[in-house]
């Protein structure tokens, strides 16, 4: 009620110039809804509040850190300066971040700005940033009331929020135009991976030349170049592997032009010392036209699959520009492709080392086997020597052993044996004596009677020894063994019927008993044997 | 020195020189008296020790015994029993000569 009195009390050029006012901010709203691009907004700003107000001039500016970063102007604010735009933007500073609405600086307008602006209006917007609105004095010559800022400060919140829409929108596309590069990247990465993925399914392979062949081709269909020669070279065996392809043949490389090759590779890399699985791209390929290849390669890559092996990737040009630029990816492409290839060098190790050790087994195996048969065979001889050691043990006590068995053994042996040799030899004797002829004994008494009376000859049977050391006075020796040769040459002529005593015998033998019946032999009649007497007990027979 | 005797007296080389002498010797001395009994009996006879009715026997059995003796000896068979054989004879020559020269 009272607002309507109120206005119902204004005059009625007070009540169309509001009606103005709002149908400028109306309009002005409208435009803006429509505007997008900050320097629209910005302009449609600055004609709407100049027009509203009747400014002779003035600017609209975006003020960023410390410079005008988007400006708009008329002809009065030309001399708008970056000097004015830092004071501008310290003064703003110093007031803090309370800044959230339009705001008018009468301390930087009038003299202080360069423009001369009777207006300065400040609209606070994002990330530091502030639109500003300068106005000139009205070309009426009339200072500005409050209805005019009130039109201005209107405006201003119309600018702010188109501003930042636009700011918004503007942040908007800035970042969807980034996500969607974001996306070519992650795409060309999807793709790379997607490359890699296919190289490996297609080099799943355990044998170096195919490995070798379809890592080559892989390369070569990829990036679309037609020629291109994969070099390995170990050092230590002196063994090269070749792959090439798109060539009408191979080149023919000796062992010395891949050292060569490689040398040269390894000239133009910048990394010279290598580590396994290290790739490093030649950058200088001018110097590899020494060796023969068949072909110009545009691109090498010098890789170590491990100690003392080497290897050389060499590319011709490719068929697509475009695809010869993808640097990194050939890259990659060569490191997954020396992954499988020392895959490939280590399986070939592990089946050397594999067939080896299944030799090794198998040479155990036979060892063992051997070893099993010796063992058997040495159980087997032990065994037996054991045994025999038992027999020998056995034999050598019983020869060490002392048994009456084998002193019967002995003697019995050594009978049978003189008993047989003795019956066959021809000077063999008997064991006992024949009985002999009877000879009659005489006693001591009746041999020196005898003797005495009847001049018997006294013979001394015993042998010549026992007869020179003692004998009976008168007695002749005559031993048996010479009997003959005696009785022949003292007693042939000797009386046989003179009595003859014989003596002599031992314990061992009875001399006078082979005498006597040699005499019988001779046809002596009166022979007779005196016995157990000694021999000089007869020395009484002596004439 | 002690210790030093004993290995040689009891060194296996000096046990063998000494089977090998005897064992010669007794083969040799046992050769002649096999051939001539009766001269071997007279020998006996000598001595005066062996009753006449041995003496026959004796010579014809002796010098086999010492034969056999010697062979055994030398081939190493009943060693012990032939060692104390022949220790025995030597032991009875022994006496045989002593008693002759009393």
């Amino acid at each position: 009620m009272g607002q309507n009195m109120a206005a119902a009390a204004r005059p009625e050029g007070e009540i169309d110039r509001a009606r103005y006012q709002f149908q400028i901010l109306s309009d002005t709203a409208a435009e803006l809804s429509g505007a997008r691009h900050p320097h629209k907004i910005l302009e449609s700003f600055l004609l709407s509040a100049q027009g509203g107000v009747g400014a002779r001039g003035g600017f609209a500016a975006i003020l960023g850190r410390g410079e005008f970063q988007l400006m708009t102007r008329s002809s009065l604010s030309r001399s708008l300066t970056p000097e004015y735009a830092k004071v501008l933007r310290e003064h703003l500073d110093a007031l803090g971040d309370e800044r959230k609405v339009s705001f008018f600086v009468p301390s930087l307008q009038g003299e202080l700005c360069p423009g001369k602006c009777e207006l300065l209006l400040v609209c606070p917007l994002d990330d530091g940033q502030d639109g500003i609105l300068g106005l000139e004095a009205n070309l009426a010559g009339r200072p500005y009331d409050d209805n005019d800022k009130q039109l201005v400060a209107g405006l201003g919140t119309l600018f702010q929020t188109s501003l930042r829409f636009s700011l918004f929108a503007t942040r908007v596309e800035l970042l969807n135009a980034e996500l969607s590069k974001r996306n070519d990247t992650l795409d060309r990465q999807i793709f790379h991976l997607h490359a890699l993925r296919d190289l490996s399914r297609e080099i799943i392979r355990v044998d170096m030349t195919d490995v070798m062949d379809t890592f080559l081709l892989t390369v070569l269909g990829h990036f679309a170049r037609p020629q291109g020669l994969l070099l390995l070279h170990d050092r230590s065996s002196g063994k090269v592997f070749t792959s090439a392809k798109g060539s009408s043949a191979g080149p023919e490389l000796a062992t010395r032009d891949v050292e060569r090759l490689i040398f040269l590779c390894l000239a133009g890399v910048r990394q010279k010392h290598l580590q396994p699985l290290q790739v490093e791209a030649v950058e200088r390929m001018e110097a590899l036209a020494e060796v023969p290849m068949g072909f110009e390669p545009e691109r090498a890559y010098l890789f170590m699959l491990r100690e003392n092996m080497y290897g050389v990737m060499l590319l011709g040009r490719s068929l697509d520009a475009s695809v010869s630029t993808e640097e990194e990816l050939l890259q990659a492409f060569v490191s997954q492709g020396v992954m499988h290839l020392k895959n490939a060098d280590s399986f070939a190790t592990i089946s050397a080392l594999n067939e080896n050790l299944a030799e090794q087994n198998e040479e155990l195996r036979r060892t063992i086997s051997e070893l099993t048969r010796a063992k058997d065979q040495i159980s087997m001889l032990e065994a037996a020597g054991r045994r025999i050691a038992s027999i020998v043990q056995s034999k050598a006590e019983g020869l060490i052993r002392v048994r009456g068995f084998d002193f019967v053994l002995i003697l019995a042996l050594s009978l049978g044996m003189a008993l047989a040799f003795n019956f066959h030899n021809p000077r063999g004797i008997s064991l006992i004596e024949a009985a002999g002829p009877e000879i009659p004994f005489v006693t001591l008494e009746q041999a020196l009677d005898l003797i005495e009376s009847e001049d018997a000859l006294l013979v001394d049977a015993r042998p010549r020894e026992f007869f020179e050391r003692e004998h009976a006075a008168g007695a002749i020796n005559i031993p048996a063994a010479l009997f003959d040769l005696v009785y022949m040459m003292q007693m042939a002529a000797e009386d046989p019927e003179r009595p003859i005593v014989v003596f002599g015998r031992s314990v061992s033998r009875r001399y006078d008993q082979i005498v006597a019946g040699k005499f019988l032999g001779r046809d002596h009649e009166r022979v007779y044997i005196v016995k157990d007497v000694a021999p000089l007990a007869l020395d009484g027979g002596e004439k | 020195m002690t210790s030093r005797a004993l290995r040689i007296l009891t060194h296996p080389l000096l046990s063998l020189v000494l089977r090998l002498y005897l064992s010669g010797v007794f083969i040799y001395a046992s050769l002649h008296k096999i051939n001539f009994p009766a001269e071997f009996a007279d020998n006996i006879a000598g001595y005066l020790i062996v009753p006449y009715w041995l003496v026959n026997p004796l010579a014809v059995f002796m010098p086999w015994l010492e034969l056999v003796c010697g062979l055994f000896l030398l081939a190493w068979v009943r060693v012990r029993a032939t060692s104390l054989l022949i220790a025995g004879m030597l032991i009875m020559f022994t006496l045989a000569v002593i008693v002759a020269l009393v």
